[in-house]
């Protein structure tokens, strides 16, 4: 394991918090590893580096951009209307539904957040949009992949909710015209606002850049079991995403997988989104992004062309001028998918040891879309960790 | 696309139109005459002849946003024309050959130091809205503004999509320098058209034209999706920085000199563009500049679109003016066609080549 050798060949050993009474010594440099190198993974690790003082951080992962689930997705900053609607499935309203267990029907049916409040959801929307916002408009948008983008969210019947819960965060939103809805002959209602574009593979190198600024370190490795990253780590951070499934032994976590096109069609400028979430065009710097699919439970990380070919014709028939798009590259992602974002800490005990964790992963289909505020969080966390083990109480409370 | 250097021979009996100027106004009206004639007039013979073919017309020059100025035409059918635009290119914005024909649906800002009142054609574009105090906020040297839906019509790419249509339907094209009505007219041409543009006054002396010098500079920045124009209403129209993203490339302008006729890309000018987009727009500074170009905006305080009869000989010549479109050429180029197709229709009946003008006019 790279970093025992390192230690052996002499860093410095750093005294440990002795957790028994009397002996405790605090603790200088707090070192911490992160797991995940996705967005979740490189942003919490900016955010833990401004935080924390006088630590140490490490990012191992088995995979980097451009292989991470980050890079797949489009990353337009538009929350997802919960419940989501999965593959196959009509929306039903659990009115309806004749199940009598609520959490299986959702399951089956529905990607639901019933476990984040949404003023929470709604606080990490806002701090992502803000922070990424000042990016937008800094010298800095084209190397961190960040920018405006306005466009619609069409309907087929008029939604619940007209106005969402983030309709005050995004820029401008207000209902479509008679004559904007002239262009969707098949929807009735529309929403028009400008949001943000967050694109992973451009965003993620430039947030590895600001990593390695602040002196952090990352490293390749697939971690088995968290108990690896001991003693050599005092906090670790679980950014793994769909492997908390083996990691956490998190069975409440499982992938929704989502097949998306990047095609060149740079006439495109504005984005284009079934309330559904199901079918979309994105524009991004380089490319457009079509999608898509919500197929819960897949694990299949290879294109299917007939979903391509239907994907292409379902975006079509929103924005007929696709017809002309070209190099069509297919990608597959599977979103981390859960009943809430699981953002807390967990002190794992085994034979005398233990090791403090941050868990932070789940976010499903919201991912860039409020990843600097579960950031933020999950850093404050940290933060609180790295106090207890530095203050040298008899019975630290972790 | 066929370019002749020599006329056909003369044929008994065709009604022989020629239109001078391959710019968007030329090649526009052209169209718009065959397509609503050539049915009903089998004799109905259209060509083009000009010195200058796309990408070296000013249309190439143009960015191709669909916005007329801000402030009342002097002539209240240029507001008709530029509505009747507007609806037909939106009207094919849903076909599958929109990018072909270098369209695309694009929303923007406009921006202000002070309070203006609300432009005549705000319910012409989609969506028209002010600006919120947080939109403001990106913009710190300005303080009111407008967000609206437009269109893109690519200079460039229009004009090759007209001469694509027109090489369809017959039309010919030929590379001449016209010196006067008149050798056009003894060459056969029962009608006219003069779209020469910011040249019309070789032809014809017009003291109310005048050339509006552009210069702009083409970028690689696809980050940008909106337009943003800045306005000063000291300053005048198009003294103020712009960026108008297009289907490649995005513009940058900012300048508008009458009466200056040089065609030479101007060192101050190229300072002047670029130092105010990047002030409106910080993230250009390490855009890739990928070209820079210098046209004339045919100014003139109205468009001149009208008939004029000439004699040369023993035989009446009609001329159809229609030149002096300024900065807005693109953007009112359908509604002229078609009031020239309009007027085109009368001379039809006079010479009694038509008992009345086709319904759909």
């Amino acid at each position: 394991m790279p970093w025992l050798l390192l230690i052996g060949q002499g860093r410095a050993t750093v005294p440990r918090a002795d957790l028994q009474a009397g002996s405790a010594q605090p603790m200088d440099r707090v070192r911490i590893a992160v797991v995940g190198a996705g967005v979740m993974g490189l942003s919490t690790t900016v955010c833990i580096s401004k935080l924390v003082p006088r630590c140490s951080i490490t990012v191992i992962s088995d995979k980097f951009t451009p292989e991470t689930t980050s890079d797949v997705a489009a990353g337009m900053l538009i929350p997802p209307t919960y419940p989501e609607q999965l593959d196959g499935h009509e929306g039903v309203s659990l009115k309806h539904s004749h199940c009598h267990h609520f959490s299986f029907c959702s399951a089956l049916l529905f990607s639901t957040i019933i476990d984040t409040p949404l003023h929470k959801q709604k606080q990490w929307f806002k701090e992502t949009f803000d922070h990424l916002f000042a990016i937008a408009n800094s010298t800095e948008a084209e190397d961190a992949g960040v920018l405006l983008v306005s466009g619609w969210q069409i309907f087929r019947s008029i939604p619940a909710e007209e106005v969402p819960f983030w309709a005050d965060v995004v820029l401008g939103f207000r209902k479509m015209t008679k004559d904007e809805l002239k262009k969707f002959p098949q929807h009735v209602f529309g929403q028009a606002f400008t949001t943000l574009k967050c694109e992973g593979p451009v965003y993620l190198p430039w947030l590895e850049k600001r990593v390695k600024g602040s002196r952090g370190l990352i490293l390749t490795r697939r971690i088995e079991d968290l108990w690896e990253l001991h003693p050599s780590f005092d906090i670790v951070v679980n950014c793994s995403g769909l492997g908390s499934r083996q990691l956490a032994g998190d069975a409440k976590i499982f992938p929704v997988r989502g097949q998306v096109l990047k095609v060149q069609a740079p006439w495109l400028k504005h984005f284009i989104r079934d309330g559904s979430g199901l079918t979309y065009i994105y524009p991004g710097i380089s490319n457009v992004t079509l999608g898509g699919t919500r197929q819960k439970g897949d694990w299949n990380l290879s294109p299917d062309a007939e979903i391509s070919k239907d994907i292409l014709s379902r975006c079509c028939v929103l924005e007929p001028s696709l017809r002309g798009a070209c190099d069509i590259r297919e990608k597959v992602g599977l979103r981390p998918s859960r009943s809430g974002v699981r953002l807390e800490k967990e002190l794992l005990v085994r034979d005398g040891r233990r090791l403090p964790v941050v868990h932070h992963y789940g976010h499903g289909s919201g991912g860039i879309t409020t990843h600097w505020g579960t950031a933020l969080e999950a850093a404050r966390l940290v933060s609180e960790c790295a106090q207890a083990l530095r203050t040298p109480a008899p019975k630290s409370k972790l | 696309m066929m370019v002749c250097l020599q006329p056909p021979f003369l044929q008994a009996g065709t009604m022989r139109v020629v239109v001078i100027g391959a710019g968007v106004i030329g090649l526009s009206t052209a169209l718009c005459i065959h397509e609503r004639y050539r049915p009903v007039l089998q004799s109905l013979d259209v060509k083009v002849y000009a010195d200058r073919f796309t990408p070296l017309t000013s249309t190439d020059v143009a960015a191709g946003l669909w916005q007329p100025y801000i402030s009342d035409p002097s002539h209240p059918q240029e507001a008709l024309w530029n509505q009747q635009t507007f609806n037909y290119l939106l009207s094919h914005i849903n076909s599958p050959n929109a990018a072909n024909m270098g369209l695309a649906l694009v929303s923007g800002y406009n921006l202000f130091r002070e309070a203006v009142p609300d432009p005549y054609w705000k319910d012409i574009v989609l969506g028209f809205r002010k600006l919120t105090p947080r939109e403001l906020d990106n913009f710190p040297d300005y303080s009111y503004g407008w967000f609206n839906t437009s269109l893109i019509l690519e200079g460039r790419r229009y004009l090759q999509w007209l001469t694509e249509r027109l090489t369809e339907r017959g039309v010919k094209f030929f590379l001449r320098k016209v010196e006067s009505f008149e050798e056009v007219a003894r060459g056969g041409a029962d009608v006219i058209i003069n779209c020469t543009g910011v040249w019309a006054g070789v032809l014809q002396p017009d003291p109310l034209l005048q050339p509006g010098r552009g210069q702009i500079i083409k970028v690689d920045a696809p980050w940008m999706k909106h337009f943003i124009i800045t306005h000063d209403p000291e300053r005048g129209i198009y003294k103020s920085p712009y960026i108008i993203p297009g289907i490649q490339a995005v513009t940058l302008g900012g300048i508008f000199q009458l009466g200056n006729w040089s065609e030479t890309n101007n060192i101050q000018d190229h300072n002047t563009i670029w130092e105010g987009c990047c002030r409106l727009e910080p993230t250009l500074k390490d855009a890739e500049i990928v070209g820079e170009w210098t046209g004339f905006r045919p100014a003139r305080p109205q468009v001149r679109l009208e008939r004029e009869q000439l004699h040369f000989g023993s035989s009446n010549t009609e001329v159809i003016h229609n030149y002096g479109h300024g900065g807005y050429g693109l953007t009112i180029h359908w509604g002229c066609a078609l009031e020239v197709a309009k007027l085109f229709g009368k001379v039809l009946e006079e010479r009694s080549l038509l008992k009345m003008p086709p319904s759909h006019l």
